[in-house]
């Protein structure tokens, strides 16, 4: 994760690979090895009270976990044709949770080298959650800081809040 | 470092913590006993396992300072050193000092540790320094620069020891190296069978003869090394976690049994894993129960030590160690215990002298019990000494504001305000119990386990401190109810009753809310799909069915659409995404396949508490 948040991107030239999704008509991608492993979607049981995009409770193997949508977390308009909507079980340091996507694309490999970092533009919305964009053959994936775009920080952030009191 | 490395530091200090646990014990069984040969000569092999071992895998702070200790064993074994009181103080302070570093250490591999005063008090110890009597005086501070061994201090066991030594850490200090040369020496006598040659296990049980007449240390040790082995708690959380999910898959075949399976094998086959699923789930779930044993010995040295610095002379008395509890309760009832056991000994005792002017034994009796009562774990913490006083209890509690005078509640009632935050009857503060936790920590620690603590006492002849544990937090047992299209767990602790309203019993007053008149009480009545911000099935209140709970605030109905069934269910923990959410205190798969939130009923009735012009009416 670390080895392409490194301002000098010619320290490393190893290749990493990663998983490219779709949200809405969008394509993005995440270090393969944050994947715990992809699933169909699964029965739910909704949380009451949650934000938005979480989608509920759902039973991996006697395992909890729960199910976010990422679309609704950032603003993308599902994609209602897919008929691939997958979940991704992604692991953050033995937290896992799981992400809807519209549908799982390729495994990508590349080096550190080939990643662009965004321009910063002020009339961008909150964007931290972008590392730096791929460019392909048609068009951009997006290299996504799932963590940043879950805010996993406040979560873990509100549990030793909670241990502590 | 290298992940072999850390693996066997890590390792190391593991072991160590329990070798430090079972030296304690010897120490203090020692104190009781100062001659005995063997125990010394337990203790000594210890000493010298943790020296070598921590020296083998790296850490040499242990290692400098175990040597010390070791050195000082050893000239009590040959009679060199007079053993008493203060000396096995001193040993005690070393195996504390030994624990804080192994502690430490656990932390960051690199700390440095100061033990010079104790390393002083040890030489003064070899010194003979704290001896009563004039020992004979040789040179003792190089004792493993003396060549002339005698035979009888290389007994078998030390030769099976320095064999050990050999075989695990090399020989890699001048002391093992010169017992060794001293050891080819009475090779030819002693002749060493294949068994005592195979003894390589640091702490393993030794063949000695000598040690048949102390079956209690023995005892221990055969079940740490022979009959069990460590396994991590999150990989019997795993298989708990599958064997959870093995149960429901089975379930489901037996549901469809009667329905699409007609092959008469198949019928049986179902029937017999159905059996064998419910085997492997008892004993899954017994993994995670230990013998409160080692809590209890815990409890020896705290009496020891606060004996001692009250100048009390005390007895105690363990039962029951073998009872069994979940390993994460036992973790956490530990603090709770250590409290009531101090305050039992400090203020449940009296003074050799007042002891003796009521006709008592000069010794004071604590006596530790554990057993099972029902789905519970009770441990008892019981003194022979004066009781507590309901009136100066009753005296306290008024000028502290907790009761006021003329409320009228009974003396067993006033016992129990013991347990009430902010109230301690010692004034000063003292050095034993007072450490600015009171007995309403206690209280609130042992209700965090869902478990509850009460107190008898007789004035005169001594309290008793009641705990009640449930067995294990992985299951309880609930109820789960339906709202709307959802099932929810509410866990039956939680419920004190459960009925059908009638329409007569419903009022409604605006600024009350819903009310429910239970024979003449009155209660808030709670929908449970406001308080969870779900959609229910519409139904008029009257229609629904009212569990009425026992919050702190007092009992409160809650309105759900539906009770489907009790059942017992295996608490999940939330994820740290959704910890946050106010009102549940886990999550359980139910036996359709799906998650279902646990209540806390409440967790959930505080967010919203606008209820408290009903309680106090009904109050």
């Amino acid at each position: 994760m670390n080895n392409f948040n490194n301002d000098n991107n010619n320290k490393s030239i190893d290749l990493d690979r990663f998983i490219e999704f779709s949200l809405g008509g969008e394509d993005y991608a995440i270090p393969l090895l944050m994947v715990r492993e992809v699933i169909s979607i699964p029965e739910t049981t909704p949380i009451p009270k949650a934000p938005k995009h979480f989608v509920g409770l759902m039973n991996l193997r006697g395992q909890v976990i729960s199910i976010v949508d990422l679309r609704t977390k950032l603003n993308i308009k599902p994609d209602e044709k897919s008929v691939d909507n997958a979940v991704i079980i992604v692991d953050f340091d033995g937290m896992n949770i799981g992400v809807v996507v519209d549908s799982i694309n390729r495994v990508l490999v590349f080096g550190s080298d080939e990643i662009q970092e965004m321009p910063e533009l002020e009339s961008q919305v909150k964007s931290d959650y972008i590392l730096g964009v791929y460019k392909k053959d048609h068009g951009l994936t997006v290299l996504l800081d799932v963590a940043k775009s879950l805010d996993v920080k406040d979560f873990k952030f509100l549990n030793s809040v909670n241990q502590a009191a | 470092m290298e992940d072999f490395e850390k693996e066997l530091k890590l390792d190391f200090l593991e072991e160590a913590t329990q070798l430090l646990e079972t030296t304690e014990q010897a120490f203090l069984q020692l104190e009781n006993d100062l001659h005995n040969k063997e125990l010394i000569d337990e203790i000594f092999r210890f000493a010298h396992n943790l020296k070598g071992t921590s020296r083998a895998v790296g850490f040499g702070v242990v290692a400098e300072f175990t040597h010390e200790v070791e050195n000082l064993i050893l000239k009590i074994k040959q009679d060199e050193v007079e053993i008493n009181e203060v000396v096995v103080s001193v040993l005690l302070e070393c195996n504390d000092h030994i624990n804080h570093m192994i502690t430490n250490l656990k932390e960051d591999f690199d700390q440095t540790f100061d033990g010079q005063e104790l390393v002083q008090k040890i030489s003064k110890a070899v010194a003979g320094e704290f001896a009563e009597r004039e020992s004979a005086q040789e040179d003792v501070t190089e004792s493993h620069g003396d060549f002339e061994v005698s035979e009888d201090l290389i007994n078998k066991d030390l030769l099976a020891e320095i064999e050990a030594m050999q075989n695990t850490s090399g020989g890699d200090d001048g002391f093992e190296d010169l017992d060794l040369s001293a050891l080819n020496v009475f090779e030819g006598k002693e002749k060493l069978s294949p068994t005592e040659n195979s003894n390589v296990m640091p702490i393993s049980e030794g063949k000695s003869p000598a040690k048949t007449n102390k079956p209690n240390l023995k005892e221990d040790k055969k079940v740490e090394i022979d009959e069990t082995i460590r396994v991590s708690l999150s990989r019997v959380e795993t298989l708990n976690n599958f064997v959870g999910e093995l149960v429901i898959l089975q379930s489901v075949l037996e549901q469809q049994k009667y329905h699409t399976i007609t092959d008469e094998l198949a019928i049986k086959s179902i029937g017999q894993l159905n059996k064998l699923c419910n085997e492997i789930q008892d004993i899954s779930m017994s993994l995670r129960m230990v013998p409160v044993k080692s809590t209890l010995q815990k409890m020896s040295r705290i009496v020891r030590d606060t004996s001692k610095t009250l100048n009390k002379t005390v007895n105690l008395h363990l039962q029951g160690e073998e009872t069994e509890i979940d390993k994460t309760v036992l973790e956490l009832l530990a603090d709770p215990l250590v409290h009531i056991v101090r305050n039992a000994v400090d203020h449940g005792l009296e003074d050799t002298v007042d002891r003796l002017k009521v006709g008592k034994d000069e010794k004071g009796n604590v006596t530790i019990k554990a057993y099972h009562e029902g789905n519970n774990l009770v441990i008892e913490v019981r003194d022979d000494g004066k009781g507590i006083n309901p009136e100066i209890i009753k005296a306290k509690a008024i000028e502290k504001g907790i009761i006021s005078s003329t409320s009228a509640i009974s003396d067993e009632e006033v016992i129990q305000l013991i347990f009430h935050p902010g109230f301690s009857t010692k004034e000063e503060v003292s050095e034993v119990s007072g450490r600015g936790v009171g007995m309403d920590v206690v209280k609130t620690n042992i209700e965090k386990l869902s478990g509850s603590i009460r107190v008898d006492t007789e004035l005169g002849s001594g309290s008793v401190f009641r705990i009640a544990l449930p067995l294990t937090m992985a299951i309880i047992d609930g109820m789960i109810i339906q709202v709307g299209d959802e099932k929810f767990v509410i866990p039956i602790t939680q419920v004190q009753e459960s009925l059908k309203p009638q329409v007569d019993d419903l009022h409604f007053a605006t600024g009350l809310g819903h009310c429910l008149n239970l024979r003449g009480n009155v209660l808030p009545v709670k929908k449970i799909s406001e308080l969870l911000r779900l959609n229910d099935q519409g139904k008029e209140l009257h229609e629904q069915i009212v569990i009425i709970t026992n919050s702190k605030q007092g009992p409160l109905a809650i309105a759900v659409d539906d009770i489907l069934k009790q059942q017992q269910v295996v608490i999940k923990k939330l994820g740290n995404e959704i910890r946050d959410q106010k009102g549940f205190m886990g999550s359980s798969i139910l036996g359709d396949g799906k998650p279902a939130f646990i209540i806390d009923v409440e967790d959930l009735v505080s967010i919203k508490n606008n209820n408290s012009a009903v309680r106090k009416m009904s109050a």
